[in-house]
């Protein structure tokens, strides 16, 4: 069989396909390579800001909360994303825990609190609202934020175990000159979301990474309870 | 003996040009079959057609550079390796901003582990492509030496 050389005028059909196949596979590889690093972006830069603020409806003329008064939240989730995707809220987990002022000040309280230790002194906790959120599909934009905004009721109707809580700590706090809304709340939010133009798997063998890479989960607080 | 290292050094030159398109196709799609959803094109689930067609079309297109079947079947084995080490590479590629998904360490045995199924697939895929690409070269060469002649 006759082969010419390398550099033979018989190459240049096979340069030229060799050309031809790197510029393609270098292409694809420099799409898939741009669309990881801004998914990756996301993951490394958004952040989550929540506030909360507690207020009561219906409050008895003395400063206490009746049985027929609302503890109200005021939660607003909000999530910067310094990314190039945009995102879509899925979920948003909350948890208000309310501080013990009975139990602190050595009352015997019917309730489960949760210990928290501060500094040598222990501050008790009650898990006065939890729950979740799923319905907002709130759109944070590329280069912007977002925010799910909730409001919480709370009625002895919703929750008579934790608004029975609430009514105690508020009242005691009434009791001692310390205005109901003046009691400390502490905030915990874990929340996902999802990345825009990052489809899930369908296969039921996929790999967990599989759909972490398109779901972004952040957390804001401490979950006491775990 | 007498080794002519020119002629050895030519030679593996001819073998890595040879293996850099599977090389390519195999990093590429072993990337690819990690992370479908966020790589290109998107897609849910990766997609087993177009991975052997990447995966045929440039171990093709390799063996057709090759002079000998010999050499085509040697860069077709040695694109496996080099294809691995370009798919941990883009795996990299976040960590080049400052970003990690994985562990740095991690990745290598990450991409082996679920990458797997392509970088088995890509063997026999290469050596039969090899095989192509060579009788397409004899084809095309065969086909032209009576014009070059005639001239």
């Amino acid at each position: 069989m006759i082969r010419p050389g390398n550099g033979a005028s018989g190459e240049w059909p096979f340069a030229a396909v060799l050309a031809a196949a790197v510029a393609c596979l270098v292409v694809f590889m420099g799409l898939a390579v741009a669309n990881f690093v801004s998914v990756a972006q996301v993951h490394g830069s958004a952040s989550v800001k929540a506030t909360a603020s507690v207020g009561y409806l219906g409050l008895a003329s003395d400063g206490t909360l009746p049985n027929n008064g609302t503890a109200r939240a005021w939660v607003n989730v909000t999530v910067v994303n310094p990314g190039p995707r945009a995102l879509v809220f899925d979920t948003v987990i909350y948890k208000l825990w309310i501080e013990d002022l009975p139990h602190e000040a050595g009352f015997a309280v019917p309730r489960k609190d949760v210990p928290v230790a501060n500094g040598t002194a222990v501050r008790w906790l009650f898990d006065a609202y939890s729950g979740s959120n799923t319905s907002s599909a709130v759109f944070v934009p590329a280069f912007g934020s977002g925010t799910v905004p909730l409001r919480l009721d709370l009625t002895e109707q919703i929750d008579l175990r934790a608004f029975v809580a609430v009514q105690n700590i508020t009242d005691f706090a009434v009791s001692k000159g310390v205005s109901a809304t003046a009691v400390p709340w502490e905030l915990f939010i874990l929340t996902s979301l999802w990345i825009d133009g990052v489809p899930q798997p369908t296969s039921p063998t996929a790999p967990i990474y599989q759909i972490a890479v398109g779901r972004l989960v952040l957390q804001q607080g401490a979950d006491f309870e775990h | 003996m007498n080794i002519d290292w020119a002629a050895q050094f030519r030679r593996v030159l001819r073998i890595l040009r040879t293996s850099i398109v599977p090389a390519l196709a195999l990093g590429y799609t072993a990337f690819y079959s990690i992370y479908p959803s966020a790589t290109f094109p998107v897609s849910s689930d990766a997609s087993f057609g177009w991975i052997l067609l990447v995966l045929l079309t440039a171990s093709v297109v390799g063996g057709m550079q090759a002079e000998y079947l010999q050499e085509a079947l040697v860069a077709a084995v040695a694109a496996l390796p080099l294809g691995f080490a370009l798919a941990v590479l883009l795996a990299f590629t976040p960590g080049f901003a400052g970003l990690y998904l994985l562990e740095p360490s991690a990745v290598p045995f990450f991409i082996a582990h679920f990458a797997v199924l392509v970088l088995v697939l890509s063997f026999p895929v290469n050596l039969l492509g090899a095989v192509i690409g060579q009788l397409i070269r004899d084809r095309v060469r065969t086909s032209r030496l009576p014009n070059r002649l005639s001239r």
